[in-house]
C-alpha cells in the first residue's frame, strides 16, 4: 500500500468516523428530545451551552406544582404523586422563574402552584453563579456545537443508551424511564460558591419575584404563597432589620397583586420547640415530611388549623408584620439564655442540642401526629 | 486560535490545507505564501484580535531594521542599527512580559508605590520577538539577503510556530517557502504530518491535560503538606509540562509537515538524560540554541577563563528563568537550573563514570523537584513543597496502611499516580516521536492507520474545554 492510499485511508476513515459520531448524538438527542422535554438556556457570559435538562415526566398529570430549594425539599414528601416537587438546592429566583416558565411549557395541566418563599434563600452565605438575562437565544455556538455532538461524554452516553435500547427491543422489553421524574441536570459552570449575597443580587430577586407572579397570573394559575415554617431560634438571629426590609419589600410586591400569603412563621408549639425535643424539623431551616404533610392539607384546602398559620393580605399586611415583630420579640426574652448556649456552643458533647443531623426517625412521634409520617 | 480545537482541526487546518494546493495546482504558486501568511494572520487574530496589530507593528518594525541592515552601509552603522532595532524589540517584550513585575517588586521593597497596569501578554511575543531578532543578527553578518515582505511577515508569522516556536532561522524557513517544488503534495509528507498531529494531540489532550486539575487543586488549596500528595503534585507538574510542550511540538512539526514545511525538532526526550546539561540540549533545543548564540557566545562563552565560562552558563539560564514567567519563582528556576549545570561542569571534570540508568534517574529527579516552581506563583509555596516532599510534615514512611488508603481513596490523586505510571511507561519504555514517524511513515500496514484514526477521533472527542498550552504564556 502506498503513501497516498495510506492518506486516503486516513482522511476518509476519520470523515466517516466524525460523521458517525455525529450522527449517533444528533439522532440519540433528537429522540431523547422527543421523550423528554428540556429547557435549553443560552449561556453568554461563559459561552457554554446551559442545558438544563427538566426531565418532567409528561406519564403523570399534575395537579399541583411546588418550586424551591433545600426547604421545599424537606418540607414536602415526594411520593405525593398530585404534587410535582421541583427542587434545585440553593436556586436564585432568576433560576427559579426560568425554570417555572419551562415547566409550565410541559405541564399544561397543573392549576396550582405552591410558591414559597424561602427566607434563607435572600441573604444565607451561599451565592451561586447565576444565569445571565436571558435573551431566547438558543443557537448554538461553534463550541457548543463540538460540546454537544462531538464530546467524548455525549458519544459514551449516547452509545450506552443506544446498546440498552438495542437490548430492550431484542429482549421485547420495554425500559422503564422513570428515572429522575424531577431531576434538573444544571448547567456544568453553576458553581456554589460561599459568600455574602450581594445587593444586586437581592434587586434581582425582587424583579424576578414580579416576573414570576404576572407569569403565573397571565397564565391563570391559581397561587399558593406561603412561608415555611422556620423554627425561631433561626429566625430570632436572621431577622435583622436589613433582612426583614428584605423580606417585607417581598411580601409587600406579592400582596399588592392581590395574593395571599400563608405565613407558617406564626409563632406555635412547633416553631419554637428546642431542636433536642421536636420531631418537626431536621434543623432550623428543614422541616420534616410531618410538618409538610400538616401544611399539605392546609394548603390545599383540606384542612384549617389556624394557630399554625397567619394569612397575610393587603389589607392586614402592616398588622401581621407587627405581630411578626413582637412574636420575635417575645422569644429572644423567654429563651434568652438558650439562644445564649446555642450561640456559644463550645463543641462539647452536652451542650446544647446543636445537633443538625437529628432527624425525627429517631424521636419518638406523638400518636396525634403519626397520621402525618 | 488553539491547535487542540475543533475549529483547528476540522475547519481551519483544512481549509488552509486544500487552499493551499489548490493554489499550486491552478499555477498560482506565487500567491500560496500570501495564502498561508492571511491564514496565519487570521490564526493568530482569532485568540484575540487585539494582538494583531502587535504582530504587525513588530514585523514592519524588524523588516525595515533589516532592510538597512543588508544595505551596502559600514560596519559601525549597521552595528548602530542592529543595536536599535534589537533594544527596540528587547523593549516592546520587557513592557507587555516584565512591567508589572517590576512594579510589584518596586511596591514590595517598598521603594515607591505605583500602580500595576492592565496589561495582557501578546501570544507568543517572546517567539516572534527572538525569531526576528535571530533574523537581524543573521543579516547583520550577511549571512541572509533581504526578503520581500510576505515571504518575511510569512517567516515570522507562519502558524505552526507562531505560538510557541520552535524559534526558526531564516535560512531554516524562508528557502523552504521560496522553493516552489515544495508546493506539491507529498504523500510522505502528509502521513509523517498525521502522524504527528495525531500524537501530539494524545500527549496534550489525553495525557497533560488530565494532569491540569489535580495541579491547580492543589495550588489552589495549598496542599502541598502531605508527603503524598505533593510528590504527586510534582509529578504531575514535570509531566504536564513534559507531555504539552512535546505534544505542542510534535502537531508543529506535523503542520509543518503538512506543507512540505520541515520545522527543526525542538524535542527530543529530554527525560533520558543522563545529566542536567544533556536535559537542557533537549528540552526547547532551538530555544536553546538561540540563547547560546545570542547570550552565551557574545558574553564570550568559554573562550574567556573558566570562571568567566561559568558565570556565563549561569547567566544563560538566569535569562532562562526569567524568561519562564515575570516572577520570582521562575528567577529561582533559572538560578537553580544555573547552579546545576555548573555542578555538572564540574563533575565532568572529575572523571566519575555513574552507570547510565542510574544518572537518567537521578537527572529525572531533580527535574522533578524543581518543577513545581514554574507552575507556583510565590516562592514560600515552593519551600512548603520542598519540606512536604522531605517528609517533614507528614511521615514519609507509611505509619498505617491508612496513609497508602488516603492516596487510593482520593479519586483525583488516584488518577494522577496512574496517569504518572502511564506517562512513565511512554517516556522511558517508547521511543519519541520522531524516532517512530520514519517507520510509521515506510510502513504499509493499514492497520496502523486504522489505529492511528482512532486515536485522533478520541482525542477529537476528548477536547471538551479550551486549554492553552503551558508555553503560550512565555
Amino acid at each position: 500500500m502506498n503513501g497516498k492510499n495510506n492518506n486516503l485511508i486516513f482522511i476518509s476513515l476519520l470523515f466517516v468516523c466524525l460523521l458517525s459520531v455525529f450522527a449517533l448524538n444528533y439522532f440519540m438527542l433528537k429522540d431523547e428530545m422527543k421523550s423528554e422535554p428540556r429547557y435549553e438556556i443560552y449561556h453568554e457570559e461563559t459561552r457554554d451551552l446551559v442545558f438544563i435538562k427538566l426531565k418532567l415526566s409528561k406519564k403523570y398529570d399534575f395537579d399541583k406544582f411546588v418550586m424551591g430549594t433545600s426547604t421545599t425539599y424537606s418540607l414536602f414528601d415526594p411520593s405525593r404523586s398530585e404534587l410535582a416537587r421541583l427542587v434545585v438546592f440553593t436556586m436564585t429566583y432568576r433560576e427559579f422563574y426560568e425554570y417555572l416558565k419551562a415547566y409550565f411549557q410541559i405541564h399544561k395541566e397543573t392549576k396550582t402552584m405552591f410558591l414559597p418563599i424561602e427566607y434563607h434563600s435572600f441573604w444565607d452565605t451561599v451565592d451561586v453563579r447565576e444565569i445571565p438575562d436571558f435573551d431566547g437565544k438558543t443557537t448554538l455556538s461553534p463550541s457548543e456545537f463540538a460540546q454537544l455532538y462531538f464530546s467524548i461524554s455525549s458519544t459514551t452516553n449516547n452509545l450506552k443508551k443506544l446498546f440498552e435500547k438495542a437490548k430492550g427491543y431484542f429482549e421485547k422489553e420495554k425500559i422503564a424511564n422513570d428515572d429522575g421524574i424531577f431531576q434538573i441536570e444544571t448547567y456544568p459552570k453553576r458553581r456554589i460558591t460561599v459568600g455574602k449575597v450581594s445587593e444586586q443580587r437581592v434587586r434581582n430577586d425582587l424583579r424576578y419575584w414580579e416576573q414570576i407572579i404576572d407569569f403565573l397570573q397571565k397564565n391563570d394559575i391559581n397561587i399558593v404563597c406561603y412561608i415555611p415554617p422556620y423554627n425561631y431560634l433561626y429566625l430570632q438571629d436572621a431577622m435583622t432589620p436589613q433582612n426583614e426590609k428584605i423580606i417585607n419589600d417581598v411580601k409587600a410586591l406579592i400582596v399588592s397583586k392581590g395574593v395571599k400569603i400563608y405565613d407558617f412563621t406564626k409563632k406555635n408549639k412547633f416553631n419554637e420547640e428546642p431542636l433536642k425535643t421536636t420531631f418537626m424539623y431536621h434543623d432550623l431551616i428543614h422541616p420534616d415530611f410531618i410538618y409538610g404533610n400538616i401544611i399539605y392539607e392546609i394548603l390545599s384546602g383540606q384542612k384549617d388549623d389556624k394557630t399554625l398559620y397567619r394569612l397575610i393580605t393587603k389589607d392586614n399586611f402592616k398588622e401581621c408584620n407587627a405581630l411578626s415583630e413582637k412574636e420575635l420579640q417575645d422569644y429572644r426574652q423567654k429563651y434568652s439564655a438558650y439562644i445564649k448556649e446555642y450561640f456559644t456552643y463550645d463543641n462539647k458533647d452536652n451542650s446544647a442540642d446543636r445537633n443538625y443531623l437529628r432527624t425525627t426517625s429517631s424521636r419518638d412521634v406523638p400518636k396525634e401526629l403519626q397520621k402525618y409520617l | 486560535m488553539l491547535f487542540n480545537s475543533l475549529e483547528f482541526l476540522l475547519i481551519f487546518l483544512p481549509i488552509v490545507f486544500c487552499g493551499y494546493f489548490l493554489l499550486s495546482k491552478v499555477n498560482l504558486k506565487k500567491f500560496t505564501n500570501l495564502w498561508l501568511l492571511i491564514a496565519s494572520l487570521y490564526f493568530y487574530a482569532y485568540y484575540k484580535i487585539e494582538f494583531l496589530p502587535i504582530i504587525l507593528s513588530s514585523i514592519v518594525f524588524n523588516y525595515i531594521a533589516g532592510y538597512f541592515i543588508t544595505k551596502d552601509y559600514s560596519q559601525n552603522k549597521k552595528k548602530i542599527i542592529l543595536t536599535v532595532a534589537i533594544v527596540g524589540n528587547l523593549m516592546l517584550l520587557c513592557y507587555y512580559k516584565y512591567f508589572n513585575f517590576l512594579i510589584d517588586t518596586i511596591n514590595t521593597f517598598n521603594f515607591a508605590h505605583f500602580d500595576t497596569m492592565k496589561l495582557m501578554l501578546p501570544l507568543g511575543i517572546s517567539f516572534f520577538t527572538f525569531q526576528q531578532i535571530s533574523y537581524l543578527t543573521d543579516a547583520y553578518k550577511g549571512e541572509v539577503k533581504h526578503p520581500n515582505f510576505i515571504d518575511y511577515s510569512l517567516f515570522v508569522s507562519f502558524f505552526p510556530q507562531l505560538i510557541a516556536g520552535p524559534i526558526c532561522t531564516y535560512k531554516e524557513l524562508v528557502p523552504q517557502f521560496e522553493d516552489f517544488s515544495k508546493k506539491v503534495i507529498n504523500n510522505e509528507n502528509i502521513r509523517r504530518g498525521l502522524f504527528f498531529i495525531t500524537i501530539g494531540l494524545l500527549k496534550k489532550v489525553l495525557l497533560a491535560d488530565n494532569f491540569t486539575d489535580f495541579i491547580q487543586d492543589v495550588i489552589k488549596q495549598e496542599a502541598m503538606t502531605e508527603f503524598y500528595t505533593t510528590w504527586i503534585f510534582a509529578f504531575s507538574i514535570a509531566m504536564q509540562g513534559y507531555f504539552d510542550f512535546s505534544g505542542y511540538c510534535d502537531i508543529a512539526i506535523g503542520l509543518g509537515s503538512l506543507f512540505n514545511i520541515e520545522l527543526p525538532i525542538n524535542f527530543d526526550s529530554p527525560y533520558k538524560s543522563k545529566d542536567i546539561s544533556d536535559y537542557w540540549r533537549r528540552w526547547h533545543i532551538t530555544m536553546g540554541r538561540f540563547l547560546k548564540y545570542h547570550v552565551y557566545i557574545p558574553m564570550g562563552g568559554s573562550r574567556r577563563g573558566e570562571i568567566r565560562t561559568y558565570w556565563n552558563l549561569f547567566f544563560v539560564f538566569l535569562v532562562t528563568g526569567i524568561w519562564h514567567g515575570a516572577n520570582w519563582c521562575c528567577i529561582f528556576y533559572g538560578v537553580i537550573n544555573g547552579i546545576l549545570v555548573s555542578i555538572n561542569k564540574l563533575w565532568k571534570k572529575t572523571n566519575i563514570q555513574i552507570n547510565d540508568k542510574l544518572a537518567v534517574f537521578i537527572t529525572f529527579m531533580t527535574m522533578v523537584s524543581i518543577a513545581p516552581l514554574v507552575m507556583l506563583k510565590h516562592i514560600h509555596q515552593y519551600f512548603l513543597s520542598i519540606k512536604s516532599m522531605l517528609g517533614f510534615h507528614t511521615p514519609f514512611v507509611p505509619v498505617s496502611i491508612s496513609d497508602f488508603n488516603f492516596v487510593f481513596s482520593n479519586s483525583q490523586l488516584k488518577l494522577n499516580a496512574i496517569l504518572f505510571f502511564v506517562s512513565l511507561f511512554i517516556i522511558f519504555g517508547l521511543k519519541n516521536t520522531n524516532e517512530l514517524a520514519p517507520k510509521y511513515v515506510k510502513s504499509k500496514n493499514a492497520f496502523l492507520t486504522v489505529l492511528l484514526v482512532v486515536v485522533f477521533t478520541v482525542c477529537a472527542l476528548s477536547i471538551t474545554k479550551r486549554s492553552e498550552f503551558i508555553y503560550f504564556n512565555f
